[in-house]
Order: structure tokens, then C-alpha cells, then sequence
């Protein structure tokens, strides 16, 4: 019983089907061979010590092989994380969303290979999407990837000690409260006296109207955040494409029709963002 | 990206900040083995932090992973067998033309009907223990997995799900997560897709149609005395 006296973790992580997907996993995160190898050894050895202490909280709710891959998953970017440090992105890449940071992180910290990076990334995105994306960023950035890149944006980094939240998690905070500020600067300059005139009450407004459950938040993460595609995005879903494309439709619609209600146009929208 | 793109980015990340969930929470969303409450906080909470949304969206790859490394893994065999057949043929037409050729007695070679072997098809029914994992999940849904077997674990966690989706028909969620989980989980059965519901409605009496399977298949195994 997987409750009682906990499951073989040595059979189940030494198995070939887990080591396979293990490395499978690895090779998505690090395409750089090299690096896939080393980082699915510390992986294992990790997981491997104090008697296979790091997976001990399991509590027999989930399927031991699921929640193993879960740990695994940490454990990778834990690995990424020690190795090559968290320095601070550059705002413009916060901007573009958490896949910008992402690849920047692939691309001029670890220093893998385009080639590959592309190779791996790009069958969850839009074609061309990673292409481009590694072409903006070795464009504007042009020490990216050099020797000493690393150390440099290491030394630009934040301290992350004194505060829970992960840089990411602040990058997503900065980057909302900005946008919402816009929208609040725009509702602000419409006459209508409906219409709200902070941040919060254009957030809760938002909130209200939009009527949006904890999926649909995910999906437009997954796919505004993350630059997934919509069919990458139903995948990850457990849904079908159509739906995942029905349902965007309707967001952006109910969106549209409410910037109409508060007098703003795209057009408006996107020149104060630029102006910003 | 556009305006409204700019706006639907933001808006992913309101709302209230999510506790953060564990690791066994994050693999029983993946399972899909939360109740609805759960699993739309957790769904929340991946909504708003990029780095645990990538952790997720790899269990959620490995996994489906071995999905389709099951499936290429059948499609093999069975492009096997298709070309062992075209080599028996061609190599009969080979020893025939040649033995029209030389006036000689031709060749007799009987070839048999394509029909799978009955050891075959044994292999493609669901094993016993599969069908008791199912029955536990149905009758009791909140029981802890009593499996270390990941693909006998499949068959409860989706006896579970469809115990769920019957007493809450109608919740999309659950029918999604039930339809995944049964897509995974008839993965090595391709001729139970045939039964896979169309409807709403046939998804939330379908816990129940399995459970009639499923009894069938361990009373036979009683009656006949087969090993699980």
C-alpha cells in the first residue's frame, strides 16, 4: 500500500520508463546534450540522498511516478538555478512575457545553443515565434551568451533573500500594476463618471465584468504569458483547440466591449503604452 | 502584441495571490485526482507564477509523454506485423514465379487469413487487477491509491473521476479531466475507444457502464480461475 509504508522509490526512479522521461524532461529544459546529461545526474543524486529523504512528504495522494516527475521538475530548475544564478532580465524582456525571460535565461546565461533551443521550443509555439524571439534578444543584447555575460548580469541581480516571491513573480507584478496603471491614466481621461479612476477599482471592475474562473486565467497565461499556441495550449489543458480558441474569442470580445463602454480605443490604448 | 493582448496578459496575473501548493498538490492536479475547489486554486495559482507553470507543464509533458511513447510503441508492432505479412507474401510470389518458370510442381503455400490469434487478443484485454483498481476508485473515490503500479494507479484515479463527474454532471471540469484520464488510461486498449461517450450525458453514466464491465471481468476471472 502506497499509504502505509510509503512506495519503493529506488524501483520506481531506477526504472527505465521514469530515467526515460527523466531524460526527456532534461533534454526539453537543456538542450545542450552536455548539460541535459549532467543535470538528469544531479537530478538523481539529489533525489537518491539521505535514503530518498527529498521525497519523503509524499502522502500516497497523488500517483508516486506523478508526484516524482513533480519533484524531478523542481529539482531542474533548482539545478539551472545554482548553476548559472537568477540575475535580473532587462525591463523591456519583462514586458514581453515570461517565454522572453525564459529563452533569455536558455539563451545568454546558460548559453545554449540556438539551434537547439529552437529544435526543442518551437512545436509549443506559434511558427517562428522562438526564432524571432532569440533574434530580438542576441539583437539588443549583443554581449549575450559571451564569457563574463553571467557575471554581469549576476551583479545587476536583486536579493531575492528577503522576499518570498520569485523575480519572475515580481517580474509578473511589475508588469501588471504598469498596465493597469495605463488603463486606470486612459479611464481617468474619458468623461464618463461611471468609470473607474484607480487601479484597483479598473482591476475590479475588470474582475467583475470579465467573470473569468481560475482556467480561464491560466489559459491566458499560458498563452499571453507563456506565447504558447492556442493548439500547444489545449493540449496542456486537457481540452481541444476549438474550445480553447472559443473561449479567447469571447474574452477579447467581452474586453473590446467593455474599453468601448469607457470610451477607449486600442489605437489610445497602445499609444499611452508606448508614450509609457 | 497587441493592445487587448497587453491587457489579457495583465489580467491573468489579478486577482487574489494563491497559497502556494505543494508538490503532491501540484501532482494530484496533474492526476486530476483534486476536487473541484482544489483544483481551481491551484489553477489559480499556476495562472500567477510563471516558474511553477513550467514545473507543471513538464509533469504534465512527461506524462503525456509516455502516453504517446505507449502509442508509438504499439504502432511499432503493428507495422510490424503488416510488413512481416507483405515479406511472407512477396516471398511466396517470388518461390511461385520462379517455380512457373522451371515447369515445376508449383509451390503450395496457404496463407492465412489475417485474423489476430486469440493470444493476441488476450493481450489487449483490460488485465483483471486493472479492472479492481477501477472498481475501488468507483465505489470509493477518496480512498488513498493502493497501487504503486502507475498504470493500475490510472484505472482508480479514473474510477474516481467518474464517480465524481455522476454525483456533479454537468461540471465541465470533471469531464474533461474524467475524458483525459480515460483516453490515458485505455491507451494499450484502442478497442475501448469505441466506447468513449459522445455526450454530456453519456460521460455522467459512464462511471456506472464500467462498473458492469468491470464486475463481468473479475467474476469470469473468479469462475475460471485465470490469474489476475
Amino acid at each position: 500500500m502506497a499509504s502505509n509504508q510509503g512506495p519503493n522509490w529506488r524501483l520506481i526512479i531506477l526504472s527505465s520508463e521514469f530515467l526515460h522521461r527523466l531524460e526527456w524532461l532534461s533534454a526539453k529544459r537543456f538542450p545542450q546534450p552536455s548539460l541535459a546529461e549532467a543535470a538528469v545526474n544531479e537530478v538523481i543524486s539529489r533525489l537518491s540522498e539521505n535514503n530518498w529523504h527529498r521525497l519523503q512528504a509524499f502522502t500516497g495522494k497523488a500517483l508516486p511516478e506523478t508526484y516524482a516527475h513533480t519533484v524531478s521538475a523542481r529539482l531542474l530548475e533548482d539545478y539551472a538555478r545554482e548553476r548559472f544564478g537568477r540575475p535580473r532580465p532587462p525591463k523591456w524582456l519583462k514586458d514581453n512575457g515570461a517565454i522572453w525571460v525564459h529563452i533569455w535565461q536558455m539563451l545568454c546565461l546558460e548559453r545554449q545553443w540556438p539551434d537547439l533551443i529552437i529544435g526543442r521550443l518551437e512545436s509549443d509555439h506559434e511558427p517562428g515565434f522562438v526564432q524571432n524571439v532569440i533574434g530580438t534578444v542576441r539583437a539588443r543584447i549583443p554581449r549575450c551568451g559571451e564569457p563574463g555575460y553571467c557575471e554581469v548580469a549576476n551583479a545587476e541581480a536583486i536579493d531575492e533573500a528577503a522576499s518570498s516571491a520569485s523575480l519572475e513573480d515580481q517580474v509578473i507584478r511589475e508588469n501588471q500594476r504598469s498596465v493597469l496603471n495605463l488603463l486606470s491614466t486612459l479611464i481617468s481621461r474619458s468623461n464618463s463618471d461611471a468609470c473607474p479612476s484607480t487601479p484597483i477599482s479598473a482591476n475590479g471592475i475588470l474582475e467583475d465584468r470579465l467573470q473569468l474562473s481560475p482556467e480561464d486565467r491560466l489559459l491566458l497565461a499560458l498563452i499571453y504569458e507563456d506565447g504558447l499556441s492556442s493548439r500547444k495550449a489545449a493540449a496542456v489543458l486537457n481540452s481541444n483547440p476549438s474550445a480553447v480558441q472559443r473561449r479567447l474569442a469571447t474574452i477579447t470580445s467581452l474586453l473590446r466591449d467593455l474599453m468601448q463602454d469607457w470610451g477607449i480605443s486600442g489605437a489610445e490604448f497602445a499609444e499611452v503604452s508606448n508614450d509609457a | 502584441m497587441t493592445p487587448e493582448e497587453q491587457l489579457l496578459k495583465a489580467i491573468a496575473q489579478t486577482g487574489t495571490p494563491s497559497q502556494l501548493p505543494s508538490d503532491e498538490i501540484l501532482a494530484r492536479y496533474v492526476d486530476g485526482s483534486l476536487d473541484e475547489t482544489q483544483h481551481a486554486r491551484v489553477s489559480a495559482y499556476l495562472a500567477q507564477n510563471p516558474e511553477r507553470r513550467r514545473q507543471w507543464r513538464a509533469v504534465q509533458e512527461a506524462q503525456a509523454y509516455q502516453v504517446l511513447h505507449r502509442q508509438k510503441s504499439s504502432a511499432y508492432w503493428r507495422i510490424a506485423g503488416v510488413a512481416s505479412a507483405a515479406a511472407v507474401l512477396l516471398f511466396t510470389f517470388v518461390v511461385t514465379q520462379n517455380n512457373e518458370q522451371a515447369n515445376a510442381p508449383i509451390m503450395t503455400v496457404v496463407l492465412m487469413p489475417q485474423t489476430e490469434p486469440a493470444s493476441s487478443l488476450a493481450r489487449n484485454a483490460v488485465p483483471v487487477n486493472y479492472w479492481r483498481a477501477y472498481l475501488a476508485g468507483y465505489t470509493q473515490p477518496e480512498q488513498s491509491l493502493s497501487s504503486v503500479s502507475p498504470q493500475i494507479a490510472e484505472w482508480q484515479v479514473l474510477g474516481a473521476s467518474l464517480s465524481r463527474l455522476q454525483s456533479q454532471c454537468g461540471n465541465e471540469a470533471l469531464l474533461r479531466v474524467a475524458e483525459g484520464q480515460f483516453d490515458s488510461a485505455v491507451a494499450d486498449y484502442p478497442h475501448l475507444t469505441q466506447i468513449k461517450p459522445t455526450t454530456q450525458m453519456a460521460w455522467c453514466a459512464f462511471g456506472e457502464k464500467l462498473q458492469q464491465k468491470a464486475m463481468l471481468s473479475v467474476s469470469l476471472q473468479k469462475q475460471t480461475g485465470e490469474p489476475p
